[in-house]
């Protein structure tokens, strides 16, 4: 691993994620027939949430503050863990539970700061995300052991890149659909979650930082783009072989951007799921990853 | 070894003599519990590094007994936390036993802690079954009359009646295990106790079986955990810590030193042994989640962490049969490494869990709230334990965790034991489900507004209270940041029962631990980026306004801190996910009618085994035995002609 090849895979991290948001914006807007905000909007609110003061709760003590901050600290490291184009030159042998438990930290920060505010749709919100997330993880879990009989290593960068189509197919498409479910929870996207509804007892994820504002919630939306650059950059190398070289950064960008389209596609299409439909939902994408398990041990 | 033993039996004398003098007891309380437990680490960490000490033999009259103590890894491992757990707690349980004015036995509860540490040592030190047993029997008597520290309150009695029974039915085990293994040997000394193992057979799954039951009861893994959650809330806190976090480690240390006996172990062990583990660890978080009480809680997160050290132990089983003895030696230290992390966290979850409960007057989540800014240190010192008890880096729980999935998931046991990848699914629900209950538990008593006056009006405890507390933190952020020399300590005594061949094997597990370094240094780099990004919130607030406003409340203007989420709504989503599972009985009366006078709301979660199966089975053998009572009605002529009948028939069987 090379000093450039990291370089490039810190800058992409640090530049393109807000882009995502943007696309899934355009997809949706293309879908009902409306021009839709530019590709480049979430990077206006972020720079524009910087520049703002902040209105804090009088409940709120320090751990209010530090949510945002530590959440997007986990998910940076997190994100020095995930191979891009390039392999992560931090990688090492189990780093894939390492990354799994940041985004647990992650979640556990934003949970606190919500419940901080004492605010009955906050603890509403961290509630659900707790006991969704808390399901998703084993689905999460058994596509790595699966992945692990597949490629044979336990770092990201062996796992995410080194199944073939033609050895293991069946179980590549299985952990993949398992993952993209996990990745639409794990976002707060449809059909777990809605981002954009304005009804605050449906949400899940943007009910948590209803109290949050300024410089806090741009950590917050830059974080959740992050985290979804993070996720999508691993099913892409899951299901697409990158090639050597200027080549896989084009691939991969256009994986990327595709999956950000495919998740503007499935919000377009479909309405959220009942709250107490959610978990059988996730107990299937458990089911998926277990079956590929099974499959990679025959 | 023996000065540090002398110590601590000095110190509970003492305290019982010293009685009547409040000062001098304290500080004699204090010099001898440092001394006892500073002077017992310097030979286990001698023995962690490599070194070796010499063992002691000293006769005892006691028949077949003999006083023989050594230390090997295994042994000095276990004494980490009886000793580190034990000085930190015994330092705050004497600020404890101050702050509780005069509603527990001061003298006796100080007894009884300086003789539990002090049995605890011996326990892993001993190398005779019969001073094993011994020791083992003193720690559970002392254990008891801690959990009866406060027997005027009949829930108090019930406890200790629940668990003396339980740890006597495991003692019952223990006797046979070691009188057959004995008696097979010709000696009661450990080390003639793997020769005198059976091979594999009937025996062989009896003995397991024996000794299953046995530590099982102590260890508290499912179904053997009912007693743990009646027991541990009831007992002075800083006791209850010592009981969560290192008294259930001494049945871990029997079973291993069980197996380190056996040559042979089969694969079933190893099965049977993931398949409780992974169940407690998922169970016994589920149950946790469904508390309202904070300590009973703590002892259901107990047995989810007894889970996943018993799943480690299952591991290493695993990797002993299949002839693995990579795996084995992984199995073995992720079991141990867990013990470490979970006597620290769990007992610094324990000590918040006193000091909240003498500031609110009760243990109820319910009625807290709003703490982190009444009591800042003890708050924030439980949020440190709560995201060490989810596993989450930079804390020392995940360290343990990591290793685990590491041998669970990793490729060393590719043929034949390839079942062992599903109990990683149940770990990762377990984490799930932990960091779900801890934030219920953390977030409904420190975090948003105070739900009643206590809660309002509490303060932190003194010096004497918190500087264990935060000794006991930052062990937890230090061993998370820094694992290699635990984990290492971990291997060396996993090695005791992994046979690793020194040299090449040991080598080999180390390189499955370099990853530990860059995961201590990647928790810190967490650590640094959330303090980096701190500096840069404040740079860019600087001066921007920065206003305080009410919480948005749908523009309600009338909030009240009873409109807060409430722990048990917090739980509700999962609580009924899984209800199959828990079965929790509600008591409801919603609101009705125009103009609500009142309404409540209760649920329970009755314990599976305790209330829906050993009660009724207890009521059923209590109405078929009831004929036995006949002998015993308390006339004293009748008992005397009972010891008159029985000479008589002893008389006439011996012409």
């Amino acid at each position: 691993m090379n000093v450039l090849a990291a370089f490039e895979n810190g800058a992409v991290l640090l530049l393109l994620p807000p882009l995502l948001p943007g696309i899934i914006g355009k997809t949706k807007a293309v879908f009902g027939g409306r021009k839709g905000p530019p590709f480049l909007q979430s990077y206006h609110d972020i720079l524009k949430l910087v520049g703002k003061g902040a209105v804090y709760s009088r409940t709120t003590t320090a751990m209010f503050r530090l949510g945002p901050v530590l959440s997007l600290a986990a998910l940076m490291v997190a994100g020095a863990l995930v191979p891009l184009a390039h392999d992560s030159p931090t990688s090492f042998p189990g780093d894939a539970l390492l990354f799994a438990y940041l985004l647990g930290l992650a979640r556990f920060a934003t949970m606190a700061a919500a419940l901080d505010a004492g605010s009955s749709f906050e603890g509403m919100g961290a509630s659900r995300e707790a006991a969704f997330s808390s399901l998703a993880e084993p689905a999460l879990v058994l596509a790595l052991a699966a992945l692990f009989r597949a490629t044979g290593g336990l770092s990201l960068n062996r796992m995410f890149g080194g199944a073939q189509w033609s050895v293991s197919g069946a179980g590549l498409v299985l952990i993949g659909g398992g993952l993209f479910l996990v990745l639409l929870s794990e976002n707060s996207r449809i059909p777990f979650d809605d981002p954009a509804t304005h009804l605050e007892l449906t949400m899940i994820h943007e009910v948590m930082t209803l109290d949050h504002g300024g410089p806090d919630l741009a950590f917050i939306l830059y974080g959740s783009s992050l985290k979804l650059l993070l996720w999508s950059s691993l099913l892409v190398r899951l299901l697409v072989p990158l090639p050597p070289g200027a080549l896989g950064w084009a691939v991969w960008t256009g994986g990327v951007a595709a999956l950000a389209a495919a998740v503007g596609v499935v919000e377009s299409s479909m309405a959220r799921l009942k709250m107490t439909r959610v978990p059988q939902v996730l107990v299937l994408a458990v089911c998926a990853a277990a079956f590929a398990v099974m499959l990679a041990l025959k | 070894m023996l000065v540090c033993v002398s110590w601590l039996t000095l110190g509970a004398f003492l305290s019982l003599l010293l009685r009547d003098h409040p000062r001098a007891s304290r500080a004699a309380a204090l010099i001898c519990l440092a001394a006892g437990c500073l002077t017992g680490l310097v030979p286990a960490l001698r023995v962690l590094s490599g070194a070796e000490v010499a063992p002691i033999h000293l006769p005892w009259s006691v028949p077949m007994g003999e006083i023989s103590l050594a230390l090997d890894p295994l042994s000095a491992f276990f004494l980490l936390p009886i000793f580190l757990v034990g000085l930190a707690a015994g330092v705050y349980g004497e600020g404890y036993l101050v702050a509780s004015r005069g509603h527990l036995p001061t003298a006796a509860v100080r007894f009884f802690y300086f003789l539990l540490t002090a049995s605890m040592s011996v326990v892993v030190c001993a190398r005779n079954a019969v001073l094993f047993l011994a020791a083992w029997e003193v720690m559970a008597l002392a254990a008891f009359f801690l959990v009866c520290a406060e027997d005027r309150r009949p829930e108090v009695r019930r406890a200790g009646l629940i668990y003396i029974v339980c740890t006597h039915t495991g003692i019952l085990c223990l006797f046979v295990l070691f009188a057959v293994l004995g008696t097979r040997g010709g000696s009661m000394e450990f080390s003639a106790m793997s020769a005198a193992m059976p091979g594999p057979g009937p025996a062989l799954t009896g003995l397991f079986a024996l000794a299953l039951v046995g530590f099982g009861l102590k260890i508290g893994f499912a179904p053997f955990h009912f007693w743990l959650p009646e027991a541990h809330p009831v007992a002075p806190s800083h006791a209850s810590a010592v009981l969560s976090a290192v008294v259930l480690k001494m049945g871990v240390y029997g079973l291993l030193r069980f197996i380190s006996f056996c040559p042979v172990v089969p694969e079933s062990w190893g099965v049977v042994l993931l398949a409780l583990g992974a169940a407690s660890a998922v169970l016994g978080v589920l149950f946790a989640l469904a508390q309202r009480d904070l300590k009973r809680l703590l002892a259901y997160s107990s047995i989810e962490n007894v889970g996943i050290i018993t799943m480690g132990v299952g591991l290493g089983c695993l990797g002993l049969s299949h002839g693995r003895p990579l795996i084995a030696a992984v199995g073995f230290a992720a079991a141990l490494l867990h013990v470490l992390n979970h006597s620290l966290f769990k007992s610094l979850l324990f000590l918040v869990a006193g000091a909240f409960a003498q500031s609110l007057g009760g243990r109820e989540i319910e009625g807290a709230g709003g703490l982190l800014r009444r009591m800042p240190r003890t708050s924030l010192l439980m949020w440190v334990a709560a995201a060490a008890a989810c596993g989450l880096p930079p804390f020392n729980g995940f360290i343990g965790e990591w290793l685990l999935y590491r041998g669970l998931l990793g490729g060393e046991l590719v043929e034949g034991a390839r079942y062992a990848v599903f109990a990683a699914a149940a770990l990762a629900l377990a984490g799930g489900l932990a960091a779900a209950c801890f934030t219920m538990a953390c977030g409904a008593m420190t975090l948003g507004e105070p739900r009643g006056r206590a809660a309002g009006e509490s303060r932190d405890p003194g010096g004497l209270m918190v500087w264990p507390m935060a000794l006991l933190g930052a062990a937890c952020l230090a061993v998370g940041i820094f694992p290699v020399p635990a984990a290492l300590a971990a291997v060396r005594g996993a090695a005791v029962l992994g046979r690793l061949a020194p040299g090449a094997d040991l080598s080999s597990v180390d390189g499955m631990l370099a990853p530990l370094a860059v995961v201590g240094a990647l928790g810190a780099c967490v650590l640094g980026l959330a303090g980096l990004f701190w500096a840069l919130r404040g740079f860019w607030l600087r001066d921007r306004s920065v206003e305080t406003q009410p919480t948005w409340g749908c523009a309600f203007s009338r909030p009240s801190p009873a409109m807060q989420y409430t722990a048990s709504s917090f739980a509700q989503p999962l609580v009924r996910v899984f209800q199959g599972l828990l079965r929790t009985q509600v008591e409801a009366h919603p609101p009705s009618g125009y103009w609500p006078a009142s309404a409540d709301f209760l649920s329970r979660a009755p314990d599976p085994v305790l209330d829906r199966a050993l009660a009724p089975a207890s009521v059923v053998m209590e109405t078929g035995l009831s004929f036995i009572r006949r002998l015993q009605h308390g006339r004293l002529q009748y008992y005397l002609l009972y010891v008159l009948v029985f000479l008589v028939l002893v008389l006439v069987w011996k012409l």
